[in-house]
């Protein structure tokens, strides 16, 4: 009886520990809100030109990666629905599911899922190891919010890096589509993007990018919950940096499922 | 005239308490040690005293005005009058020594005008010996170097009181000898206050007005450096001979 009473009270506990957990996320999520719009109107409260500096670190630095994997994710997504859709001689539909797949659906969760590990793990290892540096203390003894410090310009800098990457992210794999229409299904890269057009319209291509920036917002929101979180010493470092990625990507999927059902439901 | 004054303070972590029913003062333009063996609560307090941990009880009372913990504002009005120096130096590695120095005016004093800004960090940078280091970041500099540009950074915008976690942390003897005289320099030319963690007997001999000795969760001993030794205190004459000895 006394066992299971323990058992009870560990269970209870973790339960109350991961409401705590919830809580604490929510509140760094209002608290980002606010302070972004607080510097939005007042223009104070972050390091001069740090936006740039992370901007050039999300956009150009991610940007050779994410060209890749969507170019490859088109690629084999079009390999495998050109071999299905030969089958009942419906190869010219091809670019139909290329089209909406990628701008929808595939783009923004591959460009999330990379920036999560990419942005994701570096900003979760920076604010961490600050934190164990005590750098995290010496800001605020310098009056200085680290909240805002150095979440906002990274905020901001996503929000400015996302169009890019998506469009760019979008146009790459799409001509991964294009080649394997063109070289496996014998469709002329013309006919492809004029049947392209027919379906996919510039409604698509902003439902893609407005996902992409929640996914966004939601990869710096968890890296910093992460960062923040850690106490003392490297060990909790290297455990905050691969919580922080798990937690990005497994939320990037829940909003995409939310977004899937406000779609199509 | 004192600059702190606690009272019936008692300090920890969560429901941990570290430091209790301590009540003392720390004077202004002298030099306080808050001296202690390893894990005695020193940098507990230290925490405590420049806002970062809120006391489990009792109140801090600067320049007269009581410290609210669970006001921004007041929390604010306290780092606007402190500087502090911490163990590692903490300095931003993506910033470079001036960048590092400058950052509190950039934050604080956004209205300052550039060549103002120059001035009073070369002026620092001056001070510290790191003019020439100005373009460094703090990877390319040596642990002496970094607690000197940090205590750059925590002078810059002329604090009331600097407080210095272990200065002489990991440090050869010349270079802490050399930021000791530092800290003597701001106490004589500026009267500036300072508070200083450290059990380095080295230092304490050099710097100590006033010594505050923590022990076994009390403040065991709080008055002058010179009236330490007249005491017939058994943990007090262990310490010193031990860490004699050890020094030597």
């Amino acid at each position: 009886m006394k066992t299971q009473s323990k058992r009870l009270e560990i269970i209870a506990d973790k339960f109350l520990k991961q409401l705590q957990h919830l809580r604490t996320f929510f509140q760094l999520l209002a608290d980002e809100l606010f302070y972004t719009a607080q510097y939005l109107i007042k223009r104070k409260g972050i390091y001069p030109g740090d936006i740039g500096k992370q901007f050039f670190f999300m956009a150009y630095k991610s940007f050779p990666i994410v060209c890749l994997i969507t170019f490859l994710v088109g690629v084999t997504i079009s390999l495998t629905s050109a071999a299905q859709l030969k089958l009942f001689g419906a190869d010219i539909y091809l670019s139909w599911f290329v089209g909406i797949a990628m701008l929808r659906e595939l783009v923004p969760l591959m460009t999330g899922v990379i920036l999560a590990g990419k942005i994701g793990a570096s900003v979760t290892a920076e604010i961490s190891t600050m934190k164990v540096l005590d750098e995290i203390d010496a800001l605020k003894t310098m009056g200085v919010i680290p909240e805002k410090f150095l979440m906002v310009p990274r905020l901001i800098a996503m929000t400015l890096a996302v169009p890019l990457l998506v469009a760019i992210a979008d146009f790459v794999g799409i001509f991964g589509g294009v080649l394997v229409g063109r070289f496996f299904s014998g469709i002329p890269a013309e006919s492809f993007i004029r049947e392209m057009l027919n379906i996919v319209s510039l409604k698509d291509f902003f439902i893609g990018l407005v996902k992409t920036m929640f996914f966004g917002w939601t990869i710096i929101i968890s890296s910093g919950f992460k960062g923040f979180s850690v106490q003392k010493g490297a060990e909790e470092v290297g455990r905050a940096t691969t919580e922080s990625v798990v937690l990005s990507i497994s939320l990037i999927i829940f909003i995409d499922c939310i977004f899937a059902f406000f779609l199509y439901f | 005239m004192e600059i702190i004054t606690a009272s019936d303070l008692d300090v920890g972590y969560g429901k941990a308490t570290v430091l209790k029913e301590l009540s003392f003062s720390i004077p202004k333009g002298q030099v306080t040690v808050m001296l202690g063996k390893s894990g005695c609560g020193k940098s507990t307090l230290l925490k405590t005293l420049i806002g970062l941990l809120p006391p489990l009880k009792g109140d801090i009372f600067f320049s007269g005005e009581k410290i609210d913990f669970h006001s921004e504002e007041s929390l604010q009005s306290l780092y606007r009058q402190i500087g502090v120096l911490y163990q590692n130096g903490a300095l931003l590695n993506s910033l470079n020594v001036y960048e590092n120095v400058a950052l509190p005016i950039r934050m604080r004093q956004e209205s300052m005008k550039k060549e103002e800004e120059e001035q009073a960090v070369y002026q620092r940078l001056s001070q510290v010996g790191l003019r020439e280091s100005s373009e460094k970041y703090p990877s390319e500099l040596s642990g002496g170097m970094r607690k000197r540009a940090a205590l750059a950074r925590a002078m810059v915008l002329d604090p009331d009181i600097l407080f210095c976690d272990e200065p002489s942390a990991g440090l050869d003897p010349i270079t802490s000898s050399g930021l000791d005289d530092l800290l003597l320099d701001l106490k004589k030319e500026l009267g500036m206050t300072v508070v200083v963690v450290t059990h380095e007997l080295r230092s304490i001999e050099k710097i100590a007005d006033k010594v505050m000795v923590l022990h076994e969760g009390e403040m065991h001993f709080s008055g002058k450096y010179d009236d330490l030794f007249s005491l017939d205190d058994a943990f007090i004459e262990t310490f010193f001979l031990k860490k004699g000895r050890n020094n030597d």
